[in-house]
């Protein structure tokens, strides 16, 4: 366990831009193990997925200044960032959420609110 | 001419014609009777003549025996028949009168040789008696009796017969003279007897009265000749007016006949094709007849019935707009709802974690209900959104090919949880030969997840059995899938009420069951989404069977399909937009657009001349279709239609307009040669109605108005977040395009980015306030042109308005108005400084 914090505690990149959904996820992902930092927009998202490189990005897909979709396509076309696993948060809807996040590159797709088990499978299915 | 009018011509022309008989048949009785009198006359005068041939016989026997006793010279004899023979020329003489009083005028002039035949007759007698008479009263004989003097005679016989003369009549007495005269000779030779003379004047008479006895004959034969010829002229008449009444009552009958038919068959004709819903339809009407005028009420009534037709199209389309606003308006109040609801079930799931970890059991339990609630709520809401979206035409197909066998175990292996969680046994059977299917994948997976979650939820220790099979039907393939319970059933009026929204089964499964009763209609719409339906059959206490039937290739729906681009204008079209364009010095390519559609080119081309004068962009149409396609195409800033055109009028087009979300906020002004329809016309959705000729400054005021209400940019600055979401969305609500800035600083950003048409500003505002932020933005190049509102609770003080001093277009306190009134007010004069800034 300590072993797993110290040399493979997964760094998660979560993109919300609600704060309370912020404050709730990266609390609950933060006691699962996690290292979780935050950011509230798209273009900050972008930003910090290119500086801190995380092992995995939860993207939020309505957001302020860049959207979730934006947001996943420009990390998907960048070489540098492609490899990073997203999976796209969205509030329950329709199948085109769900389409049009994978569309937009997102490996994995899951509703709010956060199912926190189910998640943390597809998490973990991801960054196996 | 009425039929009233033309029956009444009729019959008084049959009138005329049978007064026309009665008069002839009048008129002919009284030439029949005139006939008749005259007739009678001449049989009388007949009968009178033949009498008088009678005695003139036995007066000329009398006459021969004198003459024989003369010359046998029995004088005594001879002077004793004398007075005989004088009362005999007596009686004659009178008989003549009387058939000369019988006779007409033409008859009375061949009595004359009768009448001086009688005067001889009476000369010769007195010469006999003057013969026979003895030789003594010779002497004694009075002067005034002729002797052998026939000039003494004839006077004596003048004067002598006075008193004979004045019984007979006076026309008689100057033949008798005449005649005396004339035969005075003969006593003075007397070759011939008096005897004798006299005899041969009575057998001269019988000559006369034999011809007048034939005259009279040949009259008679003649009058009853006329007589009756004029009774055959009658009645070839009247025979000749029979047949012509007759021939113009049958001509009447017939052509009445004819018409009333061939009017009768038309209106039939007029009334079915109304009746079957073709109220384009109109009866030809000709003439002002009471059937023309029965057609013309037809048509008034059609004409009626397509207008309320267009009018309740027109507002049946509002109202479908009105619940597609409905529907968007809860899409969008689902998500708002959402967020605080994902918080609630989100740290009520947190919280359960840390009681847990702690082992405070009693918060645990408590904290279970609070998160299960929400989640209650949640999905609630969720379907809510669901059906919002599908019903306000939000939701798009995705199509792929897909296997469904493969679906129906990702489904099953989804579902057998739950299967499990009421000990029911769950079947998955597919048909080999099921295939791929061309369709939505995520709404057949939610219908179907949605019918096995229903199944399992209903049933208790039974089979959940779905299944898929192929089918060939109506030329197409389609998959059928079944889900079939062993539950609780439902009865017939249930499973009616299913499908229906906000209608459970029983009001009393939420409790028990919990769902929200929208899980069924969803999927019902989203089957027919694509194309299919869903079916149920069920027995309370057997089971429940749903049947999903999906077409296997499902067509995108008619409204996403592209239709293939035509060429919007018309190359005649194009060049007179060209020529018109060019007459102006430049087009400002970003010039708000007018659509001009009337089919006459002078009113096109002068409306357009204007319009281009002011500057505006404008494009023609001459038909109404064409006009239609363009302004979907385009979406200009306003539509000038003109009423009246061959083919699909102004009115079609502005329904057809009005009834499109697309195009329903095209503003249209109607311009059209009748006033009248103007409050029709506005009831349809047009913005204005003008009549021809156009008044080009009215017109092109209109289309500035209305390219004015186009709302522009706001830039909202106010520190409270609050305040600010609620007027940025009052705002966006009214059509602005709204940008936020919580104080001055990055207001004057925002400035840089995109200048707003207007600027809505707080006064109290940490780092940069309000003043500050007028001060930088009036330094500005441009920025002093902006239109700014401020909105404060602040008192301004005399220093403060010095400060605002002549930038300030106007102030709103917030504290003048309610709240709730704040926002409609604060919209009210945006709109009102941006009109007039």
């Amino acid at each position: 366990m300590i072993t797993r914090a110290w040399e493979g505690m997964n760094k998660i990149l979560l993109v919300e831009d609600n704060e309370m959904n912020r404050d709730m996820l990266s609390r609950r992902l933060a006691r699962k193990g996690y290292e979780v930092i935050v950011a509230v927009d798209g273009r900050e998202g972008v930003d910090m997925a290119r500086s801190e490189t995380p092992d995995l990005i939860l993207m939020d897909m309505s957001l302020p200044v860049m959207d979730g979709w934006e947001a996943s396509r420009t990390l998907k076309a960048d070489g540098k960032t492609r490899p990073i696993p997203i999976i796209a948060l969205t509030a329950h809807a329709l199948s085109e959420d769900r389409q049009s996040a994978l569309d937009a590159g997102c490996d994995d797709y899951d509703t709010k609110p956060v199912d926190l088990k189910r998640l943390l499978g597809k998490m973990e299915a991801l960054l196996r | 001419m009425t039929l009233r009018l033309r029956v009444i011509i009729f019959l008084v022309g049959l009138l005329a014609l049978a007064a026309l008989n009665i008069l002839l048949g009048f008129r002919s009785n009284a030439v029949r009777d005139n006939g008749l009198a005259i007739l009678e006359r001449a049989l009388q005068r007949q009968f009178l003549i033949v009498e008088m041939q009678a005695s003139a016989e036995d007066r000329s026997q009398q006459a021969r025996a004198v003459e024989v006793f003369v010359e046998t010279g029995m004088s005594g004899l001879a002077r004793d028949q004398l007075p005989e023979l004088d009362q005999d020329l007596d009686a004659l003489e009178q008989e003549i009168q009387r058939l000369a009083s019988a006779t007409d005028s033409v008859a009375l002039s061949s009595l004359d040789p009768l009448v001086e035949t009688l005067g001889r007759m009476r000369v010769a007698l007195g010469e006999l008696e003057v013969f026979l008479r003895p030789p003594d009263t010779l002497a004694v004989e009075p002067p005034g009796q002729p002797g052998a003097a026939a000039v003494a005679a004839a006077a004596e016989a003048q004067t002598g017969s006075e008193p004979e003369a004045e019984a007979g009549s006076p026309g008689d007495q100057p033949p008798v003279d005449a005649f005396a005269t004339d035969s005075a000779a003969a006593p003075l030779e007397p070759v011939v007897p008096p005897a004798t003379t006299y005899r041969v004047a009575t057998e001269e008479a019988s000559g006369h009265l034999a011809v007048l006895e034939a005259a009279g004959r040949d009259r008679i034969q003649f009058i009853t000749d006329e007589v009756r010829a004029v009774a055959r002229a009658t009645d070839q008449v009247s025979l000749a007016i029979f047949l012509a009444s007759s021939v113009l009552a049958l001509a009447m009958a017939i052509w009445f006949f004819w018409y009333l038919t061939t009017r009768m068959t038309q209106l039939r004709a007029g009334a079915t094709e109304l009746g079957a819903g073709h109220l384009d339809y109109r009866i030809d009407v000709r003439g002002r007849d009471e059937l023309s005028q029965l057609a013309n009420a037809f048509n008034g009534m059609a004409d009626n019935l397509m207008m309320a037709l267009t009018k309740v199209e027109a507002l049946r389309t509002a109202a479908e707009d009105a619940n597609r606003a409905k529907s968007t308006f809860l899409a969008n109040m689902s998500h708002e709802l959402r967020t605080p609801m994902n918080a609630i079930i989100g740290y009520s799931e947190m919280l359960m974690e840390d009681a847990e970890d702690e082992g405070l059991d009693s918060f645990t339990q408590d904290l279970s209900r609070i998160r299960s609630a929400g989640k209650h709520l949640l999905s609630l809401i969720n379907d809510v959104l669901d059906l919002s979206k599908i019903e306000a035409g939000k939701v798009t197909l995705h199509l792929t090919d897909f296997s469904p066998s493969e679906l129906l175990d990702e489904v099953a292996m989804t579902i057998r949880p739950m299967a499990s969680a009421n000990d029911n046994e769950l079947i998955v059977e597919a048909d080999p030969a099921l295939g791929e299917m061309h369709a939505d994948e995520t709404k057949v997976r939610q219908t179907l997840l949605n019918l096995l979650s229903n199944a399992c939820k209903f049933t208790n220790q039974g089979t959940v059995a779905v299944k898929a099979r192929r089918e060939t039907a109506e030329d197409s393939d389609w998959i059928i899938f079944s889900v079939e319970d062993t539950g609780i059933g439902m009865t017939e009026e249930q499973c009616e009420e299913v499908f229906d929204e906000f209608t459970q089964a029983d009001s009393s499964t939420t409790k028990e069951y919990g769902g929200t009763g929208l899980g069924l209609p969803i999927s019902q719409k989203m089957c027919r989404l694509l194309g299919g339906d869903i079916t149920v059959d069920s027995t309370v206490g057997a089971g429940t069977t749903f049947t999903v039937r999906l077409p296997a290739d499902v067509e995108a729906p008619a409204a996403e399909l592209q239709a293939p681009p035509t060429p919007l204008v018309s190359a005649a079209e194009a060049a007179e937009t060209a020529a018109a364009l060019a007459g102006a010095a430049d087009v400002d390519e970003e010039a708000p657009l007018v659509l001009v559609i009337d089919d006459d080119p002078e009113a096109r081309e002068l409306i357009m001349r204007y319009l281009v004068k002011e500057g505006f962009r404008v494009l023609t149409a001459s038909e109404g279709r064409h006009g239609l396609e363009l302004a979907r195409a385009l979406r200009p800033t306003a539509v000038t239609l003109d009423v009246i055109m061959p083919g699909m009028d102004g009115w079609s087009v502005l329904a057809a307009l009005k009834h499109s979300p697309k195009t329903v906020d095209i503003p249209v002004i109607m311009v059209t040669t009748l006033d009248e329809e103007r409050s029709a016309g506005i009831a349809l959705g047009a913005y204005e109605y003008m009549t021809k000729p156009v008044d080009a400054t009215r017109l092109v005021g209109l289309i500035h108005e209305l390219q004015d209400g186009v709302p522009g940019s706001v830039l909202v600055v106010e520190d409270d977040d609050a305040t600010r979401r609620l007027m940025q969305r009052a705002l966006e609500d009214a059509g602005w395009d709204v940008t936020e800035a919580e104080n001055g600083k990055v207001a004057l950003e925002a400035l840089d980015e995109a200048p707003p048409d207007l600027v809505v500003l707080d006064l109290i505002m940490p780092e940069m306030d309000g003043f500050e932020f007028l001060d930088e933005l009036r330094s500005r190049e441009g920025g002093y042109r902006i239109p700014v509102l401020v909105v404060t609770a602040k008192d301004l003080t005399a220093d403060d308005r010095a400060r605002l001093g002549g930038y300030i277009t106007t102030v709103f306190k917030k504290d003048e108005v309610p709240e709730e009134d704040f926002l409609a007010e604060l919209t009210r004069q945006v709109r009102e400084v941006s009109d007039h800034g």
